[in-house]
C-alpha cells in the first residue's frame, strides 16, 4: 500500500492518535507522593519535629508504657492527650512531603525542558542550507494532514551537525507547544525517511509521551536522594541509620531501578506505537525499513529505551496494543495499596479517633486502583478480548504485594490509632494475606467482567466506563476496609466468632453500608439490558429467596424471643436474601454462556435478587408483626453487604464453576429453573446451621443467655445468710470485703474508688431523671457502715483490663427493694450518646437484664456501649449484681472494655466467674 | 589544550593534505549535494564538538532511536577508522585533540602524508570500517573507492 503521490511528493493519511498513556500520569504522581510522604515522616522522625521525648515522658506519666506493651486503647484520652501534638506534627510532615516530592519532580521537569531549549537556543541554529526549506514545508504538510492547529501543532527545529543531535527527538515544556528536532542531516536523505521520522515524533506528540517520560525518570532520580535528605541528622551515626531505615534504603534503591526499567519497558512499547503511526501516516509498509537499519542484536537490554531493530522492522499495524498487562496492572496495585498506608497515616495521626480514617484511606487507594486499571484495560479489552491470565495476576499481585510493602521510610501498620503500637505486623499480615489473595481475585475479576463489557458493547462506553470505576472502586475500598478492620480484631481478640462478626456487622459502617447500593447503581450504568434468560432467572431466584427468608422467620416466630435470638433470626434471613442473589449472579452468568461479558449482568441481577428478597421478607414481616424499621437497611443494605461478602469469598470457587460449564451458546431450559432449587436448598442448609461457620451463628448474638448457663458453673454458692437483725459496723463490713482479692486473678491490684459523679456517659433526660431518683433516695437512707473496695486485674490479656468494684452498705432500717433499678433499667434500656457531632460517631448502649436466681433478693444486669473507635467497632460493659441481705446490700460491678463486636468466649467465662465468685466471696463472710 | 600535527610528520612522503579536504573530495564525487552540509559537519568537528548520540539528561525527550544516513556525517569516522588502521595507533594519535571531558576526535584541519602502499592499504581497511559502521558490502566498497581515488588523486598531485 502506498499513498498517492501529489506535486511529487507522497500524500500523507490522516492516521489516529496513539493512545495516550494517561494512567502513567496517575501512576508516577501517586509514586512520587507516597515516596515524598515516607521522606516526610522520616524527616519528622530524625529531626524529632514532633518531640516524641515529651510525648513518651507524658504517655509514662499517665501510666502507658512507650514500648507497645501496656492496652493503651484503655485510656483513649490520655493517650490522645499526650500524643495528640506529635501526631498532628508527623502528619503535616507527610503531607509537606507528599506535596513537596512531586512539586520537586515538576520543577525538574521544567528545569530539563528549559535545558533542552537552551540547548537548542537559535543562537546555535545558524547557518542552516536553503536545502532545509523543504523539511518545513513538508513538515507543515504533515502537521496539517493530522489536523494539529495552535497549541497542539508542534515547533520543527532543524539541527546542524554542531548541537550534537543525530536523532529526531521530541521535547516539550508543560503548557508550550512541544518541540520536534530533527538532524538537518535528513535534508539530505530520501523524502521518505524524514516523513517517516517526522511522522513517528509526531506520534510522540500526540501521545503525549514526553511529560510522563521525563516524570518517571526525575521520579527513579529522586527515590533515594529524597529519602537520605531525610536522614541527614543521623549522618553521624550511619549503623542507626541501618537498622532504623536500613530496609527503607534498601526498598527506594528497589524503587528506583523498578522505575527506570519500568520507563525503559514503556518507552520501547510507545516506540512501537509512534512506529505504528509513522506506518499509517505515510501509508508506506517500507517506511521504516528506510530509516531503520538491520541490527545483529536480537534482544534490548532492561534499561533500553528503544526496541531491537528486528522487532521495529517486524512491526505489525493492526498488532494489539500491549500496555494494561501483567507489569502495569502489578505498578498501579503498589502504588495503591502504598497510598492506601500513607493515606490512612495522615488520618490517622490528624483525627485519631476518626472511625472513617481507614475506609477514607481504602476508597482514596481503590479509586487510584480503578482510575488506572479501568481506562488501560479497556483500550487493551478492545484491542485485544483474550489474555485476561497476566492481567489478573498482575492485579492480585500487585494488591497484595503494595499492602504488605512498607513505603519507604514510611513507618505505618494497618491497626488503627494506637492500637497499632500493640498489633504485631506479622500477625496481621498472616491473617490478611489469604483473604487479600481471594479479594484482589474477585476485584480483578469483576474489573474483568467490566471492561470486557464495555469493549463488547461500546456504543455507551463513556457512562458505562464511569459506572465500572465505580463499581470497582465500591468493592475494592470495601474489601480493603473490611478486611482490614477485620484482621485487625482478629488478631486483637482472636477466634473466628470475632472475624465472622466483624464482617457481617461492618455493613453497618457509614461508609460500607452504601456499598451495595453504590454497585447496583454502577453496574446499571454499564449493564443497560441483562437479557430474558438472566430476567427469568432472576425472578425464580427472587421468589424463592424471598419465600425462604420470610418463612425462615416466620416458623422460628416465639413469644418469647430474646433480642439475641431475634437478631440472629434476622441475619438468617438476610443470609438467605443474600444466598439468592448469589445463585442468581452465578446461574446469570452460567445461562447466558459464561463468558467474561456477561459477569456484570450476573452481579447486577444477584444484587437486584437480593433486594428484591430482602424488601419482599421485609413487607411481609412488617405486615405481620408491625414495628418501625429502617426500610433501605433491611432491603439493600443488609442483603447486599452480605451478598457483596458472599461474591468476593467465593469469587475463585464460583469463578472456577463457571469455567468448568460454559458453552458458547445460551443454556435453556431446566438450567434456569435449577436456580431456584439450588437457593432452596442453600437456605434449608443455612437454617439447619450448616453453614454457620461462614455466615452467622447464634453464639454471635447470645452472651447473655450463654453467660447465664456460665453461672452455674461458677464457684459454689454459699447459703444466703442469715438476715441480720442488727446493722453491720465499719469494721464488720470491711471484713466482709476481705476474701474478694482472693477470687480475683493474679496480679489484681487496689485502686482508689471513683467518685460517683465521675461517669462521662450522657444520658437521656427520663434516664437522667430515674438515675437522679435513685442516687437522691439511696442517699436519703440512714446507714450504720458504707465500705467500697475497687481493684484492677489481668482480663484479656491485657494488665489492667478488667476492673471491678464491691461494696457493702449496711443500713440501719431495711432498705426498700429494687424498686429504684427497675425504674433505672426501664428508663435506660436503649439509649445513644453522641460522642462526636462533628465525626458522626456515637456510642448505642443497652440495658440487658440478666437472671438473679442465686440470692432470693437480687438483681442482675449488663450495661453495654457499643459503637466504633476509628473503624474498629468498639464493646464496653459494666456488669452489675445487687443483693439484700437484712439491712445489708452488696454490689458487685464489673467493668470491662472489648475491641471488636464480640469478645471472645473464654473472656465472658472469665467476666462471668469472677462477678460470681466476688459476689458469693462477700455473702460467705456476712 | 588542543593538539595539531605538524605538517609533515605524519607520512613519510607524497604531498601532505588535510582531512578535510579528504572528505570533501569524498563527497563531492558521491553525494555532490551534500558538500554544503559538509561544511558544517567539517566546522562542527573543527571545533571538536562530535555528534554525542541523542540521550538527554534531563529525561525529557524522547527520541526515534534512528540515525540519517547520509555521507557527510558518516566521512569523518569512517576516515578517522581508515586512517587508525593504516597509520597506526600512534601516528594516528597526533590527528586528534582531546579536552579532558571529551572524547577523542580527529581534527579536519589535521595534515596526513601517506605512502603508495598505505593508500593501498586504505581502501580495504575502508571497507571494513564501513561495514562495522552499518554500512553494507556494496555502500562500503562505494565508499571505499571514493577513499581510494581521492588518496590516489592526493599522491598524484
Amino acid at each position: 500500500m502506498t499513498a498517492p503521490v501529489a506535486d511529487g511528493e507522497p500524500r500523507l493519511v490522516r492516521a489516529a492518535a496513539p493512545a495516550r498513556p494517561g494512567w502513567v500520569h496517575v501512576l508516577v504522581w501517586g509514586a512520587l507522593a507516597v515516596l515524598g510522604a515516607g521522606a516526610g515522616q522520616a524527616l519528622s522522625t530524625t529531626f524529632d519535629l514532633g518531640d516524641i521525648a515529651g510525648a513518651q515522658a507524658c504517655l509514662v506519666r499517665n501510666g502507658i508504657s512507650v514500648d507497645g506493651t501496656d492496652p493503651v486503647a484503655l485510656d483513649q484520652a490520655a493517650y490522645r492527650q499526650c500524643m495528640e501534638d506529635n501526631l498532628r506534627v508527623q502528619a503535616t510532615a507527610v503531607l509537606a512531603g507528599a506535596v513537596a516530592l512531586p512539586a520537586a519532580a515538576w520543577l525538574l521537569v521544567l528545569l530539563g525542558g528549559l535545558a533542552e531549549r537552551w540547548r537548542l537556543r537559535p543562537g546555535r541554529i545558524t547557518g542552516i542550507p536553503a536545502a532545509s526549506q523543504r523539511l518545513t514545508e513538508r513538515f507543515a504538510v504533515l502537521c496539517d494532514s493530522q489536523g494539529l492547529t495552535r497549541r497542539d501543532r508542534p515547533h520543527l527545529v532543524l539541527a546542524p551537525p554542531g548541537t550534537g543531535v543525530t536523532q529526531a527527538f521530541t521535547t516539550g515544556l508543560p503548557g508550550t507547544r512541544p518541540w520536534v528536532v530533527i538532524p538537518l542531516a535528513y535534508a539530505y536523505a530520501e523524502p521518505i525517511a524524514f516523513d517517516a521520522v517526522a511522522a513517528h515524533e509526531v506520534g510522540h506528540v500526540r501521545a503525549r509521551d514526553v511529560l510522563w517520560a521525563s516524570a518517571v525518570w526525575w521520579a527513579g532520580w529522586l527515590a533515594v536522594p529524597a529519602l537520605l535528605l531525610a536522614l541527614v541528622p543521623l549522618a553521624a551515626a550511619p549503623e542507626v541509620v541501618w537498622e532504623f531505615y536500613g530496609l527503607s534504603l534498601l526498598v527506594s534503591l528497589v524503587v528506583a531501578v523498578v522505575m527506570f526499567v519500568l520507563r525503559a519497558g514503556l518507552l520501547r512499547r510507545r516506540e512501537l506505537a509512534a512506529d505504528r503511526h509513522a506506518l499509517e501516516v505515510t501509508a508506506d509498509p517500507n517506511a521504516l525499513a528506510r530509516v531503520v537499519k538491520p541490527a545483529k542484536k536480537r534482544r534490548t537490554g532492561v534499561f533500553a529505551i528503544h526496541p531491537a531493530a528486528a522487532d521495529r522492522l517486524a512491526l505489525d499495524v493492526d498488532a494489539p496494543d500491549r500496555e494494561g498487562g501483567f507489569v502495569s496492572t502489578a505498578t498501579a496495585g503498589v502504588v495503591a495499596m502504598t497510598t492506601y498506608h500513607a493515606t490512612y497515616l495522615v488520618l490517622g495521626s490528624l483525627l485519631p479517633f476518626n472511625g472513617t480514617a481507614i475506609s477514607s484511606a481504602s476508597v482514596v487507594a481503590a479509586l487510584l486502583w480503578a482510575s488506572v486499571v479501568v481506562p488501560s484495560w479497556t483500550r487493551q479489552a478492545a484491542s485485544d478480548p483474550s489474555g485476561w491470565t497476566g492481567r489478573l495476576a498482575g492485579a492480585v499481585v500487585g494488591l497484595v504485594v503494595g499492602y504488605c510493602l512498607q513505603p519507604p521510610g514510611l513507618s505505618t501498620i494497618t491497626a488503627p490509632g494506637p492500637e497499632r503500637d500493640l498489633l504485631p505486623l506479622p500477625s496481621l499480615l498472616l491473617v490478611l494475606v489469604p483473604g487479600l489473595v481471594v479479594a484482589a481475585f474477585a476485584v480483578a475479576l469483576l474489573t474483568a467482567g467490566l471492561v470486557a463489557r464495555l469493549a463488547a458493547h461500546p456504543g455507551h462506553r463513556r457512562p458505562g466506563g464511569l459506572g465500572a470505576a465505580l463499581a470497582v472502586t465500591a468493592v475494592l475500598a470495601a474489601a480493603v476496609g473490611t478486611l482490614t478492620g477485620t484482621a485487625t480484631v482478629h488478631v486483637a481478640t482472636g477466634g473466628t466468632a470475632s472475624f465472622r462478626s466483624f464482617l457481617v456487622t461492618n455493613g453497618y459502617d457509614q461508609v460500607w453500608r452504601h456499598t451495595a447500593a453504590l454497585l447496583l447503581v454502577a453496574l446499571a450504568l454499564v449493564v443497560r439490558r441483562p437479557g430474558r434468560p438472566a430476567a427469568v432467572v432472576s425472578g425464580v431466584t427472587a421468589v424463592v429467596g424471598a419465600v425462604a427468608a420470610a418463612l425462615s422467620w416466620q416458623l422460628r416466630l416465639d413469644d418469647q424471643l430474646s433480642d439475641a435470638r431475634s437478631a440472629f433470626l434476622a441475619y438468617q434471613t438476610w443470609w438467605i436474601c443474600a444466598l439468592a442473589g448469589l445463585v442468581a449472579a452465578v446461574a446469570v452468568v452460567i445461562v447466558n454462556g459464561g463468558a467474561l461479558p456477561e459477569l456484570p449482568s450476573g452481579v447486577l441481577c444477584g444484587l437486584l435478587v437480593a433486594a428484591s428478597a430482602g424488601g419482599a421478607q421485609y413487607l411481609i414481616r412488617r405486615v405481620r408483626h408491625g414495628g418501625d424499621s429502617n426500610v433501605f437497611q433491611e432491603t439493600l443494605q443488609a442483603p447486599g453487604w452480605l451478598l457483596v461478602l458472599a461474591l468476593v469469598g467465593t469469587a475463585p470457587l464460583t469463578a472456577s464453576l463457571v469455567v468448568m460449564v460454559r458453552r458458547r451458546e445460551p443454556r435453556h431450559g431446566a438450567v434456569r429453573w435449577a436456580a431456584g432449587g439450588v437457593t432452596a436448598l442453600l437456605a434449608l442448609l443455612l437454617v439447619a446451621g450448616g453453614l454457620s461457620g461462614v455466615t452467622t451463628a447464634e453464639s454471635d448474638f447470645a452472651q447473655p443467655d450463654t453467660r447465664s448457663q456460665l453461672a452455674e458453673q461458677a464457684s459454689p454458692r454459699p447459703d444466703p445468710p442469715v438476715e441480720a437483725e442488727k446493722p453491720l459496723d465499719q469494721a464488720a463490713a470491711t471484713a466482709a470485703l476481705a476474701d474478694v482479692p482472693g477470687v480475683l486473678p493474679p496480679g489484681a491490684k487496689s485502686v482508689p474508688n471513683i467518685p460517683d459523679d465521675s461517669s462521662s456517659v450522657q444520658t437521656p433526660a427520663t434516664c437522667d431523671a430515674a438515675l437522679d431518683r435513685s442516687i437522691a433516695n439511696e442517699k436519703a437512707l440512714p446507714r450504720a457502715a458504707e465500705v467500697e473496695q475497687r481493684f484492677t486485674f489481668p482480663l484479656g490479656g491485657r494488665p489492667d483490663g478488667g476492673s471491678i468494684s464491691v461494696s457493702i452498705t449496711s443500713y440501719s432500717t431495711p432498705p426498700p427493694g429494687f424498686s429504684d433499678i427497675d425504674a433505672e433499667n426501664q428508663a435506660c434500656a436503649d439509649f445513644r450518646q453522641l460522642v462526636s457531632p462533628e465525626e458522626n460517631r456515637y456510642y448505642d448502649f443497652h440495658i440487658t437484664l440478666r437472671p438473679a436466681l442465686d440470692f432470693p433478693l437480687a438483681r442482675r444486669r449488663s450495661i453495654t456501649g457499643r459503637g466504633q473507635l476509628k473503624g474498629v467497632a468498639t464493646l464496653f460493659a459494666f456488669e452489675h449484681y445487687t443483693a439484700i441481705f437484712g439491712l445489708n446490700r452488696v454490689d458487685v460491678a464489673l467493668d470491662w472494655f472489648h475491641l471488636g463486636t464480640s469478645p471472645p468466649q473464654a473472656f465472658l467465662d472469665e467476666v462471668e466467674r469472677l462477678v460470681t465468685n466476688a459476689m458469693n466471696a462477700i455473702v460467705a463472710k456476712l | 589544550m588542543t593538539e595539531t600535527p605538524h605538517p609533515g610528520e605524519v607520512g613519510s612522503s607524497g604531498k601532505p593534505v588535510t582531512i578535510a579536504d579528504l572528505a570533501r573530495r569524498i563527497v563531492a564525487e558521491v553525494e555532490p549535494e551534500q558538500v554544503d552540509y559538509l561544511a558544517l559537519v567539517t566546522a562542527s568537528w573543527e571545533r571538536g564538538a562530535p555528534p554525542r548520540g541523542s540521550r538527554s539528561w534531563t529525561g525529557g525527550t524522547v527520541g526515534s532511536g534512528v540515525q540519517p544516513w547520509v555521507l557527510a556525517d558518516l566521512v569523518y569516522p569512517l576516515l578517522a577508522g581508515t586512517l587508525a588502521q593504516v597509520l597506526g595507533a600512534s601516528a594516528f594519535a597526533r590527528l586528534q585533540r582531546r579536552r579532558w571531558w571529551r572524547k577523542r576526535a580527529v581534527v579536519p584541519s589535521a595534515q596526513i602524508t601517506l605512502t603508495p602502499e598505505q593508500v593501498e592499504r586504505a581502501r580495504a581497511a575502508c571497507i571494513a570500517h564501513g561495514m562495522t559502521l552499518g554500512l553494507s558490502e556494496s555502500e562500503a566498497t562505494m565508499l571505499a573507492d571514493a577513499v581510494h581515488g581521492a588518496l590516489r588523486r592526493t599522491d598524484d598531485g
